[in-house]
Order: C-alpha cells, then sequence, then structure tokens
C-alpha cells in the first residue's frame, strides 16, 4: 500500500466497512508511515469534532408556533372528518376554510408532486397486471398496490360532471373535499364480518382505504357542489366559478 | 409516551392521536431544525422549512406504509423542502453537482498532527464558528450528505434511502466532505487563522 491509497480508504477504514484484507494492510502502512498516520489522526478527529458540534437550540417560540400549526391543521381535519353524509344529497366536505386558515404555511410540497406520479405509473402498471395476469401471478411490490377508481370528468359548460365508479361503497364509505381546482375522493371498501368468515376459493377483490385527488381544469366554487351516489357511480356536480363579463359602453364620439 | 418507539407513535398517530404526533415532532423537531438551518447557509428562514416539513408529514401520514423508518421519510421530505427553498431563490449560482475540489491524490506531507492539540483548543467560539462556516461551504450535495451521516447519525443505507441516491454515491461524497473539512481544519491549526476560502 502507497500513501495515496490510504487516502482513498480512509473514511470505509474508520467507519469499520473496509474488507479484511485492506484494512491489515493499512495499519501496517500507519505503523511505519509518520506522515499517513497524521493524516489519520487528523482525519478521524475531524469527524470526532463535527459530530460533537453542539445542536442549535431552536429559537423562542419556534416549538410553539410549530405545534400551533399543527393543531390547527389537525382540527381542521378532524371537523372535517367527523361530519357524515346525512340525506341522500350527500354533503361535500369543503376545504376552503381550511385553505385560508394554513395560507400562510402552504407551500409547494415537492413530494406531493413525486408521489403523484408515482401514484400514476402504479394506477397504469396496476391496471395492466390486473388485465393481463390473474392476481395470484402478481408478486411483490405490484400486488400490494391499492385499487384507485377510475374517474371521468366532463366539462358541462357551466359546470365540470365527475363519474367515478365505486362499486360496493356506500354513501358512509366515501370521503370528498373539495377545494377551488382539486378535488380528493377517498374512502374505504369493507369487507363484512359474514365475507371475513367465509371460506375463499377465489380472493381478488380489494378491500381497504383508496384515494385519487384530482386536479379541476378551472376554478370551481366548493359551496355549490354536489354529488350523488347510485348503482355505484359517484356523480359529483361542480359548478364553475363565474367569469364576470365586462359590459360592452358604447362611446359617442362627439 | 416519550418511551415509545416511532413506530408505535405513527400507528398512534395514524389513528387520530394527535398527542403521539405531537411527540414524533417534538423528537424531531430540533434536528429537522437544524438540518435546515445548515443547508440553508443563513439565508432562508429554517423555521419555514420546519414548518412546511411537518405539515407535509401530517399530510401524508395516513398514506405513510412504514415501509421505511419514520425518521427517513422526515428527513427526506425536510431535505427537499429545504432545497426547493435554494432552488426557488435560485441563490445557488453555481451547479448543486458541483465537485468537491480536493486534493484527493496529492497527500501532502504532513507535519502538523494538531489532532494532539490540548483539549480545551477544540472547545474553542472561534473553532466552532470555523467548523460551521466550513460546512457551509460545502456543496449542497456534499452537505446533506455530510450533514445527515456524521451530524444527525444516520447509516449509510439511510442517507441513500432519504437523497434517493446510491449507497456508494453517499461514500464517495461522504468522503470527499470529510477530506475538504480535515483540510480547512489542517489549514486553521497550522497556520492559526482561516481564510474563507473561495466559494467552490
Amino acid at each position: 500500500m502507497e500513501c495515496k491509497d490510504l487516502i482513498f480508504f480512509l473514511s470505509d477504514y474508520i467507519d469499520g466497512e473496509l474488507n479484511p484484507k485492506i484494512c491489515a494492510e493499512l495499519d501496517q502502512h500507519l505503523n511505519k508511515c509518520e506522515s499517513c498516520r497524521i493524516v489519520f489522526n487528523t482525519f478521524e478527529k475531524t469527524i470526532y469534532l463535527f459530530k460533537e458540534i453542539e445542536p442549535h437550540k431552536l429559537p423562542d417560540g419556534v416549538h410553539n408556533r410549530l405545534h400551533k400549526v399543527i393543531k390547527e391543521s389537525w382540527e381542521t381535519k378532524m371537523r372535517i372528518h367527523l361530519k357524515t353524509f346525512a340525506s341522500n344529497k350527500m354533503e361535500i366536505k369543503n376545504k376552503k376554510k381550511e385553505v385560508e386558515t394554513m395560507s400562510p404555511i402552504r407551500r409547494y410540497h415537492p413530494l406531493a408532486e413525486i408521489s403523484k406520479i408515482e401514484d400514476m405509473f402504479d394506477r397504469y402498471l396496476n391496471q395492466f397486471f390486473r388485465d393481463f395476469f390473474p392476481k395470484r401471478m402478481v408478486r411483490g411490490e405490484l400486488a400490494r398496490v391499492e385499487w384507485t377508481p377510475a374517474v371521468d370528468i366532463v366539462d358541462k359548460g357551466t359546470h365540470f360532471l365527475l363519474r367515478s365508479e365505486l362499486p360496493g361503497l356506500k354513501r358512509e364509505d366515501i370521503s370528498i373535499s373539495v377545494t377551488t381546482d382539486s378535488i380528493d375522493i377517498s374512502g374505504e371498501t369493507k369487507r363484512s364480518e359474514e365475507e371475513k368468515k367465509e371460506n375463499y376459493y377465489k380472493c381478488e377483490r380489494y378491500y381497504g382505504s383508496f384515494s385519487r385527488s384530482l386536479q379541476i381544469p378551472a376554478d370551481v366554487v366548493p359551496d355549490k357542489v354536489e354529488a350523488s351516489l347510485k348503482d355505484g357511480i359517484l356523480e359529483v356536480k361542480l359548478p364553475k366559478k363565474e367569469v364576470k363579463k365586462v359590459k360592452a359602453i358604447d362611446v359617442k364620439v362627439k | 409516551m416519550s418511551r415509545y418507539s416511532d413506530d408505535v407513535l405513527v400507528e398512534k398517530a395514524q389513528s387520530d392521536d394527535l398527542n403521539a404526533f405531537d411527540k414524533l415532532v417534538s423528537r424531531y423537531e430540533e434536528k429537522i431544525y437544524n438540518l435546515a438551518y445548515r443547508i440553508l447557509r443563513n439565508r432562508e428562514d429554517p423555521e419555514d422549512v420546519l414548518q412546511e416539513t411537518f405539515i407535509s408529514v401530517f399530510k401524508s401520514l395516513k398514506k405513510f406504509k412504514r415501509k421505511s423508518a419514520f425518521s427517513t421519510w422526515v428527513y427526506r421530505i425536510a431535505t427537499n423542502a429545504a432545497l426547493m427553498k435554494l432552488r426557488k431563490k435560485k441563490l445557488e449560482t453555481v451547479s448543486l453537482d458541483a465537485p468537491l475540489k480536493i486534493s484527493e491524490n496529492e497527500i501532502k506531507r504532513e507535519t502538523v498532527d494538531w489532532s494532539k492539540n490540548p483539549g480545551k483548543i477544540f472547545k474553542t467560539q472561534r473553532l466552532r464558528e470555523i467548523m460551521e462556516q466550513a460546512i457551509e461551504l460545502l456543496p449542497y450535495h456534499y452537505k446533506t450528505v455530510f450533514l445527515l451521516r456524521d451530524e444527525e447519525g444516520l447509516s449509510t443505507d439511510e442517507v441513500a434511502k432519504v437523497l434517493n441516491i446510491s449507497v456508494s454515491a453517499v461514500k464517495s461524497r461522504l468522503h470527499r466532505a470529510r477530506l475538504s473539512l480535515r483540510e480547512k481544519l489542517t489549514k486553521y491549526f497550522s497556520t492559526g487563522s482561516f481564510e474563507k476560502p473561495k466559494e467552490v
């Protein structure tokens, strides 16, 4: 081993990740080379010193502000969560308030974007594998990919109409929240107690939670959104925000 | 409740236990604050990143499948949030991938073994400032690896997961960051001064 090799292996040596043979050679070299020993000592000391740097204490108020923000988000979520679908006309959870209270800290979240893309791939792949292979053949990651409901969105002029296939779901199993430009549909498909006890010969249906978040192409009015569920199809009417038309005024030129 | 593992708290938080979520936040808030503080180089308020990180965690909590450790997931969200801040402000004037210039191949004949200096020399405020400045000057990709691995004490595998890079990339960046920091300290101890090096 030469001096220039030593520097290459230093980190692995200190982290204990070097293979024993090279490790022994390095030990040998360190024993006889004063200069390398200094490099090693100072390198090790550097790591030690940096590890020992005292972390900055949270400045005053940071802890309280953080926990306050979290509490607020939590409460908003709970308020939405506790509402249930009362009548045939489904109640839409309006996320508008949440947006207002949280606007100071709502910012672009890079991970949300990544997970959207992931969801998209998962969905396509999952669909592909479901279509082409019986479930038992799908192993590993893909078999665990969740089910997501298929969705159509139609532009009806004054409103958008969203249709989604939610077979076997009851109103109370579905939760919808709408902002001015997005809609989240989530819920859970459950196996009944009786079904759970049954002796399965084939078991392909999906049970568990699902969710879909969709962007709406133009601004809508969350307060006026209506939804209904019939024969396993969810229909959500999303009225568009009216764009005030400016009246044309005739101006006479004298 | 603090004796509970992250996993237990995550499970409780996922079933709408705010108290459990608060505990998790308290467990990581200082770490995330420090990480953000160092990544942002004092140019942005780390508190913003701190809040964004945990709101993001809160919002995606139900989707978190516990395939990786909670800490890994939180660090990942935090480093991304911090990076977005830097990108938005376009404060990095060079590519974030700028290589770290260190003399890996030409090892100088070392004459000063400052590691044997008396202990109190290492405890001065001046040295601390120098070390912080040295971290600050590391290019982004080296800094994040170094901070997560040596400062936060994550394993090589965990760092790789957090940053979504290969284990060998973690190792090589970490090594280069450490070498660069050693050079800076050596310079400080051998000349007794520390010139602010030109930013790489």
